[in-house]
């Protein structure tokens, strides 16, 4: 048995701030100096890639000098004023390709992620508020957890074919589970408030209770969730790209990586402008998405904790 | 069994002797987004060495924070000035080295809550070893045997073998005595206790009250007790400093304080304080004995399965076990007893929120268990709850009309506009501001959120309204408004109430009728002139004994009750009482079962030796 926290009598409150404070100051805590707080400066950091990416990928037809898909000049020229990364093996624009690429990618990682939100949230909803079929669903859930990521998201790409749904699907499926397990705890925590017995004794019934009482103050942190499930989306997208398992009619960072490595790009000098870049994006994607993530994250916990 | 606390405190000690700490002129303020709070305004306190020294004051009056300025604990976002004096050594400014070498070393603290101080992934005994060397800079002397010593002086049984426990394999109580002998592990010269005693069931209250004077008479260390409840300052203090926000209003000698409180401020506070050697205070009258009960519980169980280990399997927790009981209609019945024995399960069985394993409760004469959904949403609307904690049980989101008028949503769609009436005439009935409606609950002070709770508990009329500790969470003036208002709620609308506290003098100040519970079972129940005038119970009496009284000329009798209550998981057989009882017979309270038995007609005592005169005599 898990000792009850004592409840009789607690200090009193009042709107005056100072009232919390002696439940704010473990002597632990209060021995060291707090660390300085970084989270905005990261959650800056992580927006503003985020939403230069998402510029890019909006404009695209007006930033890209040339129409990715057309032979613009002379198959592998090294980069030069009129090809600033160079051209590929067919002779297309390579930058024009990555900015182009940074729809599919964007748009991949977007779409997946709200997939995998949808299912994850929904699944933490009921296993959080049910917690008896809850023990089962999440038996389930650690399973997917568990599961070794890259292997099967190569069988199944491999198994359904390469189309962008099938991509989608495939990357929904492999990461809603963590996105469960979140929302579980905060709905679990949350319907054990007392204002959710207030409202059962009141006759409330379970979809008016999840309705006003659960789901508003779960949906912050399902945002912080997604946009750090989209970070996960994009690497996935490009990996499988990468392997050559993605769309062959979509141009993704992920498939500018499998054309160069497919013509050999990664032995002769052209790694330096047909691979890196790709590279790189897909870094500075992954790494914006989870910065801003985790930002948000560090905004939304403590609060919803607090109230 | 524990070591009793011997009865140390006799006389005062010497008047004048030296200032262990003289703070002058003290200020603190935050600077916070919305402006700067004034939390400590130019507060005197000089504490004589070798005394016991209490701040008393309601919340947001500042206490802690003085207490915090002391220890060098303020957070960096404070500005403190003026003087803080540890036997002529100044701590304001002073180096964190420095500080640090008179914290712990010199003043050692204990806190409210045991639970969050303690490292739950560190034995007990290593955090004490950790204390004794984290201060004195050296672990000589710091053994696991003197670990183990600290903890016997703090009255933990068989404290070889628990030094290496874990935290929560600790009880509340002893929680605390493990704080208490961490705090003393440095040998400090001054101990500083901040609401020490406030998360404690009353009788485990009086044990640790009487372990700290014990300790430190020993050791003659002075103390500073920081606390808003003036029964247990009344029984330890020689001295009392009280504070209002953020500055001292009075300050004298614990006599005369009590005796002949100057300042308007501590005469309201020692007035509103719901005392048990107060005259009984008139209450409204119950209906006639004819009508149909509010509420009939018979032979109720509930149970909960507690998850143990893999081999052992599930066991089952009878957290309320074959309890019957009647409310009439316009009464109020007062339900009391140690924390864990089942009250607030009780309550929430009664409005069909905990499925029962037994037993039958109807509501208005109609049985919950039978009702089908339709007629089960019509009884349920018969009985409302108000929660003790009025800021957890409110959703931050919503505004005060939408709380107070979510049980009409729920239930009637009443429209909006009608909901919108409804609200400020609820309001007005709880003597709130209809204005108050748009805010919400952060906006609102205790004593408001929680008429707000109850307004909203009587939006649908309920007949009968069950308050789980309503008023603990609250300051003692703001308490006194807020069973004014129960009292009066009564009178107009004719509602039953069942008032759980684990406040003797609150429920006698509200409640018709009382209820003693004693793990899961009742043991005794009767008029509130026979529970609180003639106790019978041993357990009932206990509880009664080790109320502290708020008077400094009558201290504790020498021997309060022993020990806590033990594990529901494993009830002792027999009487549950007789591992505790002082009256335990052997042979008789261990294998007979007592059941409740009529004492006068009105008055029912579980009790095998009943009626005994050496029971009697017990007292
Ligand atoms: N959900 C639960 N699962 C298992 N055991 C529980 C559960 N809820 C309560 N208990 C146990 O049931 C017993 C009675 O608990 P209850 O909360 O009714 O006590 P209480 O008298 O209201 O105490 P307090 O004064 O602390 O509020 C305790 O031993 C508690 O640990
Ligand atoms: S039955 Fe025995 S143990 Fe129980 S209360 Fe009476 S005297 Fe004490
Ligand atoms: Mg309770």
């Amino acid at each position: 048995m898990t000792p009850k926290p004592p409840s009789p009598s607690h200090p009193k409150t009042t709107g005056i701030p100072t009232v919390s404070f002696r439940a704010r100051l473990a002597p632990r805590e209060l021995t060291r100096p707090a660390p300085r707080d970084y989270t905005r400066l990261i959650g800056i950091v992580g927006a503003v890639i985020v939403g230069s990416l998402v510029l890019v990928a909006i404009f695209a037809p007006l930033i890209a000098p040339y129409d990715p898909t057309i032979r613009a000049g002379a198959p592998f020229s090294p980069p030069s004023a009129a090809h600033l990364l160079g051209t590929n093996d067919v002779g297309q624009d390579i930058l024009s390709e990555l900015i182009f690429g940074t729809r599919v990618s964007l748009m991949v990682g977007v779409v997946a992620a709200s997939a995998a939100m949808l299912v994850g949230t929904a699944i933490g909803l009921v296993g959080g508020y049910f917690p008896r079929v809850g023990s089962i669903i999440m038996r389930g859930v650690d399973v997917v957890l568990v599961l070794p990521f890259l292997p099967l998201l190569i069988v199944l790409s491999a198994y359904l074919g390469r189309s962008v749904l099938n991509t989608i699907l495939v990357i929904a499926f492999l990461i809603w589970a963590p996105t469960a397990r979140v929302i579980r705890s905060q709905v679990l925590s949350l319907s054990r408030r007392d204002y959710v017995t207030a409202a059962r004794s009141m006759n409330a019934r379970d979809g008016y209770i999840i309705r006003r009482h659960v789901l508003p103050r779960t949906f912050l942190l399902a945002i912080g969730e997604f946009v750090a499930a989209t970070s996960a989306a994009i690497l996935l997208e490009s990996s499988l790209s990468f392997l050559g398992l993605g769309d062959p009619l979509q141009k993704s960072w992920g498939s500018v990586l499998y054309w160069a490595q497919a013509r050999g790009a990664f032995l002769t000098p052209a790694w330096q402008w047909w691979v890196v870049p790709p590279g790189l994006l897909i870094m500075l994607a992954a790494l914006g998405f989870a910065l801003l993530g985790y930002a948000l994250e560090q905004k939304i916990n403590p609060r919803l904790r607090r109230a | 069994m524990l070591k009793p606390e011997a009865d140390v405190r006799t006389t005062a000690p010497a008047a004048d002797g030296p200032a262990a700490l003289e703070i002058r002129d003290l200020s603190v303020s935050f600077r916070t987004s919305s402006g700067d709070v004034d939390a400590v305004r130019g507060v005197d306190i000089t504490v004589r060495s070798g005394t016991t020294h209490a701040i008393v004051g309601e919340s947001g009056s500042g206490k802690s924070v003085t207490m915090m300025g002391v220890l060098g604990l303020l957070p960096e976002e404070a500005q403190v000035s003026g003087s803080i004096r540890y036997l002529g050594k100044e701590l304001v400014d002073a180096a964190p080295a420095e500080l640090r070498a008179v914290r712990g070393a010199e003043i050692g603290v204990i806190f409210q809550d045991p639970l969050s101080s303690l490292n739950p992934v560190m034995t007990v005994g290593a955090q004490i070893l950790e204390s004794m060397t984290a201060h004195r800079g050296t672990a000589a002397g710091a053994t696991w045997k003197r670990a183990a010593e600290l903890l016997a002086e703090v009255g933990i049984p068989e404290a070889e073998r628990r030094v290496k426990e874990y935290p929560h394999q600790f009880s509340g109580g002893m929680r605390q005595r493990v704080m208490i002998a961490m705090a003393l592990a440095a040998e400090p010269r001054v101990l500083i206790a901040d609401e020490a005693t406030t998360a404690l069931d009353v009788t485990v209250q009086a044990q640790i009250l009487r372990l700290v004077q014990r300790i430190t008479a020993e050791r003659s260390m002075t103390t500073i007790w920081i606390s808003h409840d003036l029964g247990v300052v009344a029984q330890i203090a020689d001295d009392i400093t009280v504070m209002q926000s953020g500055r001292v209003v009075e300050r004298g000698s614990c006599h005369d304080i009590f005796a002949a409180p100057r300042e308007a401020y501590t005469i309201a506070l020692l007035e509103s304080m719901p005392r048990l050697d107060a005259p009984l205070r008139e209450l409204p009258p119950r209906a006639t004995a004819t009508g149909t009960a509010a509420v009939d519980v018979r032979d109720l169980e509930v149970a909960y399965q507690v998850k143990r280990g893999l081999r052992t399997g599930n066991r089952l927790v009878r957290a309320v076990d074959d309890v019957s009981l009647e409310i009439a209609a316009g009464e109020t019945v007062g339900l009391v007893g140690e924390s864990g024995s089942g009250k607030s399960t009780f309550a929430r069985a009664l409005l069909g929120l905990e499925p029962m394993r037994h037993g039958t409760v109807h509501l208005a004469g109609q049985d919950v268990a039978g009702a089908r959904r339709a007629s089960l949403s019509a009884l349920r609307r018969n009985a409302q709850m108000v929660f003790q904690d009025p800021s957890s049980s409110m959703n931050p989101g919503l505004s005060v009309q939408e709380i107070v008028t979510e049980p009409l949503l729920i239930n009637h769609r009443m429209s909006a506009s009608g909901r919108r009436a409804r609200a400020a005439e609820l309001l007005e009935l709880v003597e709130l501001d209809p204005q108050l409606a748009r805010r919400h609950p952060h906006q609102l002070s205790g004593g408001q959120r929680q008429r707000v709770a109850i307004a909203r508990a009587l939006s649908l009329e309920p007949s009968l309204l069950v308050c789980d500790e309503p008023v603990s969470a609250l300051d003692v003036t703001v308490q006194t408004q807020i069973l004014g208002l129960l009292r009066r709620l009564q009178a107009d609308l004719g509602v039953s109430l069942l008032v759980i506290s684990h406040d003797l003098a609150v429920i006698r100040d509200i409640a018709h009728r009382v209820a003693v519970m004693y793990l899961g079972k009742i043991v005794e129940v009767g008029d509130r002139e026979a529970i609180f005038g003639s106790p019978q119970h041993p357990y009932t009496r206990a509880l009664l004994g080790a109320v502290p009284t708020p008077d400094p000329t009558k201290r504790f009798p020498p021997t309060p009750l022993q020990g806590d209550p033990p594990s529901p998981l494993s009830p002792p057989p027999g009487c549950r009482f007789h591992s505790r009882c002082p009256a335990a017979v052997i042979g008789r309270c261990d294998t007979t079962v007592p059941t409740l038995t009529a004492w006068t007609p009105t008055h029912d005592v579980a009790c095998v030796r009943l009626g005994e005169p050496e029971l009697t005599r017990q007292t």
